[in-house]
């Protein structure tokens, strides 16, 4: 072998430990429940394909799913550029933490989302209360398509907030400034620079909205009814009446095909974002220096943010505390752990314990499978490198429920028989966490200069040492904001968890969906989710507020 | 110490993984810096420089040939065991480290004691001149204060030989006047066997002992600084060294036994009487050929026409470009409406040099000329090694 540090140098050094992992953790699963779906007998049959292909329902099903994740993708689009051009643009006080706070609902728990939309725009909700004031009715969220949409915009305004304004700050402002002075007006600048320079940015964030609206489950199977379910819920409920695997595992195929799709176009468009990027101070003005015009755009822009955001937080939060008319109480909280001891319900307290043990050891697992696989995708050249970093972000494709019933047929005799045992969900879990740590600690790697890595080489630091003094360090805060992204996305893990769901270790949003399904249960439901948003929040903010500096040093 | 020896060198074309700069194809590459010498490699952007500094390096690998530091082959030696230190041209400082730290990484890389590191980084600093500066952040220093982090750093663990990637490349004008001469003052109190590579003139003029010119991933001349500028061996390197073509036409005898090479509408040369044989030669053996007249950039001075000092060339006055004191002028060669080239002479006749429009004619010494036959080779001339 050439001694040459090629870019493909060790791929499979780093790679080989992840690639295992993933083989047992999500191909054999998966294998196991697709295999169940085209060959219910033990021999392959076209009979369950037939079944599906020859179906209306399944084609409506589809049809809706690609609809309303279309739809969805548009309108986070219109909340989201703007919200992007405020944080790129206007140096305003608590920028850091309004951009954090931003974040916050995309990791927030679909169930809780779900609960917050039913309490503010629910028919006793503030919405509604708003309406009967001005002799309109009131409202009923559950079973619209538009609750859905709002709640899938909702979530993924971040998405665009995020990655476009991280684009735009950086982006070289030197040719709008060349465009004014050849004559372009202020639009023109936007529409022939700006927007174009920001292209591939809006586009990969329009495909990362496409992929989590179109795998849309818990605030669909919440929110959603007759006619609304996407393909994940219609597989959701095929696979719980187990006889109806089959049918469940060919629509499975059929999302997998979807989402790969905007996974494949995500990363390739990941891949031109790096090639642009710019390590540029930021480019944001002070509000001082704004015209008064640009300020009160700003301004309101914000506030609209701010309330959209946080008019359903706002809603949950007080619902939990409100019981009839007699104003706050915290009664809901007082019973939820009065009635502890009843065997029908979820303890809240083993609920939150469990919980947070899951998402602990769910990140820690996810930082180790991220970072090689991260480090596998960065070495591996060319096209070959957006295929397998496409083939590694399988377990967003991959139907949470599917992975569920996967590990529930896999994992089924002998000595690996773990049915009923909380391994399966921390598996689950962590593969359902670790592909954010992996966008995350690529995105900085991808910004990293390879001539770091080999002036360490130069100075005698072998290929583990360069990594471990040079890389590593460089991308701690990549890494870190990744693994924060894990835990939030643990701590709300519903669809795998729903189907491998014990009593003995219920989760939060299992106890939540719990509450939900009993009668008077709504309180309970509020209480539970204000304690899932307030544990979710905490953790994303305090781990949001570390500095890299301070680990990155050695 | 440890002289470095590349051996019949080849790399294929490689469009180059993202970092590994223009990769561009190397053809058959031998060359030598001997011991504690200094070589500068000079080539255009492109030629392949930046490839041979990664394959020395260990960086990348060479399709064949060899690399050899102290006699020893080290091609089987990974990039962190060859003892060989490099200068990247955009430094490559590690932006999480203070400039101690990264001075220091080397040592800590090598397991030196922890006594003996503080003493080297302590010396190393106050060496390049940046005492006071090791715990500043990198993007706290300025442009000169990198540069010299990054000699430092790379120095730091002594490696036998010491590459330097366009070392100024990334500073300004003025600051590269100031820091020339204080690079060659630190290469030579190293004393460590280092090469040099650039696309600046100046840069390899002002540092190094031994110069290589290189041209397309091929070596096109190598030897002593002195040698190498007073004698380029063939048109392309004479010209990438600065020389200007005075007359290029063919050669005619003249009345009183001289030749002179003539050419339309820029004049006619007396061939010196030393390189006379060979002129004669070539012209004799090819019939009507092309012989060309080349000048080191600063033998040429503009004198007014008819003065009786020209060497037959005149020019028009394009541009007078101040130099300090002095005047330098651009000087238009062959038909006003399409001249056939520009040369720049210096002008020592005290006040102004005439404005721009005005012929002026250019005086050479004789020895300073170099005769270019057909085939593009360099005749030596008897006196070389006396230019400028």
């Amino acid at each position: 072998m050439k001694p040459g540090l090629r870019a493909g140098d060790g791929v499979w050094r780093v790679g080989l430990p992840a690639a295992l992992a993933l083989a047992v953790l999500i191909a054999w699963p998966l294998a196991a429940v697709l295999w169940r779906g085209v060959a219910p007998d033990g021999a392959p049959s076209w009979e369950a394909v037939l079944a599906v292909a020859g179906d209306r329902f399944y084609w409506e099903r589809l049809g809706f799913t690609t609809a309303q994740a279309l739809v969805s993708t548009v309108l986070a689009l219109a909340v989201g550029l703007p919200g992007a051009a405020l944080f790129a643009l206007v140096r305003f006080p608590g920028r850091g933490l309004a951009l954090a706070l931003v974040t916050v609902p995309f990791v927030l728990p679909t169930l809780v989302v779900a609960v917050a939309f039913l309490q503010l725009a629910g028919p006793q909700g503030w919405l509604s209360d708003g309406l009967a004031l001005v002799g309109l009715p009131r409202l009923d969220p559950r079973g619209t398509l538009w609750a859905i949409l709002a709640a899938h915009v909702f979530f993924n305004v971040a998405i665009v907030v995020r990655l476009v304004s991280g684009v735009w700050a950086n982006l070289d402002p030197r040719p709008e400034e060349a465009a004014r002075l050849l004559g372009a007006g202020s639009l023109a600048v936007v529409r022939h620079v700006t927007l174009p320079a920001l292209g591939p940015a809006v586009a990969a964030a329009a495909a990362l909205v496409f992929l989590f609206t179109f795998t849309s489950f818990g605030v669909v199977l919440v929110l959603g009814g007759p006619g609304l379910d996407t393909l994940e819920v219609t597989i959701f409920r095929l696979a719980v009446r187990l006889v109806e695997l089959p049918e469940a595992a060919i629509l499975s195929l059929l999302q997998i095909g979807a989402t790969l799709g905007a996974l494949g176009a995500y990363a390739w468009l990941q891949r031109r974002i790096a090639a642009h990027r710019t390590q540029r101070p930021d480019r944001a003005l002070p509000l001082a220096a704004l015209s008064w015009r640009a300020r009160s755009l700003a301004a309101g822009g914000g506030l609209l943010l701010a309330l959209y955001l946080g008019a359903p937080l706002a809603a949950l939060a007080w619902g939990s505390l409100s019981v009839g008319v007699d104003g706050p109480s915290l009664v809901h909280f007082e019973r939820l752990f009065a009635e502890t001891g009843r065997v029908s319900f979820i303890a809240p307290g083993d609920a939150v314990r469990w919980s947070l043990s899951f998402a602990a050891a769910a990140t820690a697992l996810a930082v180790v499978l991220g970072v090689t696989a991260a480090a596998a995708v960065a070495r591996t050249p060319g096209r070959r490198g957006v295929l397998l970093d496409a083939l590694l972000m399988l377990p967003l494709a991959v139907p949470a429920v599917v992975l569920g019933f996967g590990y529930l047929t896999t994992f089924d005799r002998g000595w690996y028989d773990l049915r009923g045992s909380a391994w399966l969900v921390l598996f689950a879990h962590t593969l359902v966490a670790y592909p954010f740590v992996l966008r995350a600690t690529l995105a900085v790697r991808r910004s990293l200069d390879p001539r770091l890595r080999e002036a360490a080489r130069l100075l005698g630091a072998g290929p583990a040492r360069a990594w471990r003094y040079v890389e590593l360090p460089l991308m701690a805060r990549g890494v870190l904001a990744g693994s924060v992204f894990a835990f939030a996305i643990s701590l709300g893990e519903f669809g795998a968890t729903s189907v491998l769901r014990r009593r003995e270790f219920a989760t939060l949003p299992i106890a939540v969906f719990d509450a939900l399904g009993r009668p008077g249960g709504l309180g309970r439901a509020l209480a539970l989710s204000t304690i899932l948003m307030l544990v979710t929040a905490a953790s994303a903010l305090l781990i949001s507020r570390l500095r890299y500096r301070e680990i990155g040093e050695f | 110490m440890t002289s470095l020896a590349v051996r019949a060198l080849e790399r294929s074309y490689e469009t180059g993984a993202a970092g590994s700069g223009g990769a561009f194809a190397l053809g058959s590459l031998d060359f030598e810096v001997g011991d504690g010498r200094v070589a500068a490699l000079l080539g255009p952007s492109g030629c392949g420089k930046t490839t041979l500094l990664r394959l020395i390096a260990g960086l990348d690998a060479p399709d064949r040939g060899d690399i050899r530091l102290g006699g020893e082959s080290v091609l089987a030696l990974p990039p962190h065991r060859r003892g060989v230190g490099l200068v990247f041209q955009e430094l490559a400082l590690f932006p999480h480290l203070d400039a101690a730290t990264n001075v220091d990484f080397g040592l800590r890389m090598a397991r030196w004691p922890e006594g003996r590191r503080r003493e080297r980084v302590g010396e190393l600093l106050g060496l390049f001149e940046l005492d006071g500066l090791g715990r500043r952040r990198i993007d706290e220093l300025s442009g000169g204060e990198r540069q010299r982090v990054a000699l430092a750093r790379a120095v730091a663990p002594e490696p036998s030989v010491l590459l330097l990637d366009e070392p100024l490349g990334s500073l300004d004008e003025g600051l590269k006047e100031q820091l020339r001469p204080k690079l060659r003052e630190m290469l030579g109190r190293l004393g460590t066997t280092s090469l040099l590579v650039s696309h600046d003139l100046r840069d390899a003029v002002e540092v190094a002992d031994d110069l290589l010119v290189m041209g397309a991933g091929k070596l096109l001349q190598a030897g002593p600084l002195p040698s190498v500028l007073a004698g380029p061996a063939t048109l392309r390197v004479a010209e990438m060294l600065g020389y200007a073509t005075l007359v290029a036409g063919p050669p005619r005898a003249a009345a009183d036994g001289a030749l002179v090479i003539v050419e339309d509408g820029v004049g006619a040369v007396d061939v010196p009487g030393n390189l006379r044989g060979e002129a004669a030669a070539a012209g004799s053996r090819e019939g009507r050929v092309t012989l060309r007249l080349l000048a080191p950039p600063a033998s040429l001075i503009g004198v007014p026409v008819g003065s009786g000092l020209g060497c037959g060339v005149v020019g028009e006055v394009r541009r007078v470009l101040p130099e300090g004191p002095l005047f330098r002028v651009e000087l238009a060669l062959g038909d006003r409406s399409a001249p056939a080239r520009s040369v720049r002479v210096r002008w020592e006749g005290g006040g102004r040099p005439p404005p721009p429009g005005e012929s002026l004619g250019i005086a050479v010494r004789p020895e300073a000329l170099r005769l270019v036959g057909p085939a593009g080779a360099v005749a030596a001339a008897a006196a070389a090694g006396d230019a400028g």
